[in-house]
């Protein structure tokens, strides 16, 4: 008997479906075959470092954290205190190279030898640092290193400015005319 | 640790490999590739333990599509070959008539084979394992209104795959 199955009903066709269910020719894997297959499975278990649970994305996620922050708390000791990292530069004295004779054709800047720039106020005259430091002002340096300026003069020459910070102005009486005044 | 994964893993397989087992059958052609299709599904397990859902039912959802999946991918590698295959002949007889159950399974067999995977996961989990829609949206990971397409569609595609004059 063959039949039509154009309009066949949402219930008929499931009907048909259950009918002829591929699961339902009881052909189902065996105890043994169950047993194989699960110790398959089991054998199969990924034990390579990607499947570790200690190497999941939250462990990952902290270890590269606490190495970031490792490494910028190294990098923060070895600068020092904050304001060494603000320092400019500093370099030892040399003596500065032989100044080529040129001209200098437009600069402000004085050349002078380190020597004549280190050169230490005499020891009779009060400075005016050796005052302030007396008074309270500012506190007594411990060490201080000299600075370097170098730059060329557009006429080609170079020029290496070497500033002392001990270098300081002597104090003086105020003149007469100055007195007068105040 | 691996044990932890071992035990979990095996009664992963002790609960749900019934179930897969019905339900591979059905998206299969015969019992030997269904037989394969469960094994693979744990195999991908087994290879991935960190990515099964701790969760009973998400696990069970997981293995699901896992199955699914594998199913559709040897759907495409097989195309070729099963729309080679001859239309569905087959003639009803009584509901016990032995000869009119196999004509029908095998009716039933080739017409499901003609649908596209998911299509067919959807249609069979609905009209034979009795699952709700709502179920079926879970366990597969989509709406609730395209499993509603999927039935439409197979349905359609099964009364035109069963019929004589199609």
């Amino acid at each position: 008997m063959k039949a039509d199955h154009k309009n066949l009903s949402d219930g008929e066709l499931r009907k048909l479906l259950n009918l002829g269910d591929p699961a339902g020719d009881g052909d189902e894997p065996t105890l043994e075959e169950l047993t194989a297959m699960r110790r398959t499975v089991l054998n199969a278990i990924d034990t390579s470092p990607a499947a570790r649970p200690w190497l999941s994305r939250p462990y990952a996620t902290a270890a590269a954290t606490v190495a970031v922050a490792l490494i910028a708390l190294t990098l923060l000791l070895r600068a020092g205190p904050w304001g060494a990292v603000l320092q400019p530069e500093t370099r030892p004295v040399t003596p500065a190279e032989p100044v080529p004779a040129a001209p200098i054709e437009s600069t402000t800047a004085v050349v002078e030898s380190p020597e004549a720039l280190a050169a230490e106020p005499s020891a009779d005259e009060p400075t005016v640092a050796a005052v302030e430091e007396s008074q309270g002002i500012v506190p007594p340096t411990v060490e201080r290193e000299p600075r370097t300026v170098r730059f060329t003069a557009p006429g080609g020459t170079r020029i290496i400015w070497t500033l002392d910070p001990d270098f300081q102005l002597p104090v003086s009486e105020p003149d007469d005319r100055a007195r007068g005044e105040l | 640790m691996q044990s932890d994964t071992v035990k979990r893993l095996g009664d992963l397989f002790d609960a749900h490999q019934p179930r897969l087992y019905g339900l591979a059958r059905r998206l299969s052609r015969d019992p030997e590739e269904a037989r394969d299709l469960v094994q693979e599904t744990f195999l991908r397990a087994a290879r991935r333990p960190a990515s099964i859902p701790e969760s009973g039912k998400g696990a069970k959802a997981w293995l699901v599509r896992i199955l699914v999946n594998l199913c559709r991918d040897r759907w495409r590698r097989l195309k070729v070959r099963r729309e080679a295959f001859p239309q569905p002949v087959w003639s009803m007889g009584g509901p016990s008539d032995p000869e009119s159950i196999a004509s029908a399974r095998s009716a039933v067999q080739q017409a499901l084979e003609r649908l596209r995977p998911r299509t067919r996961a959807v249609v069979v989990m609905h009209e034979i394992e009795g699952r709700s829609k709502a179920e079926i949206a879970t366990l597969l990971g989509m709406s609730e209104a395209t499993v509603r397409w999927h039935v439409a569609t197979g349905r359609s595609k099964l009364r035109k795959e069963l019929s004589h004059e199609g």
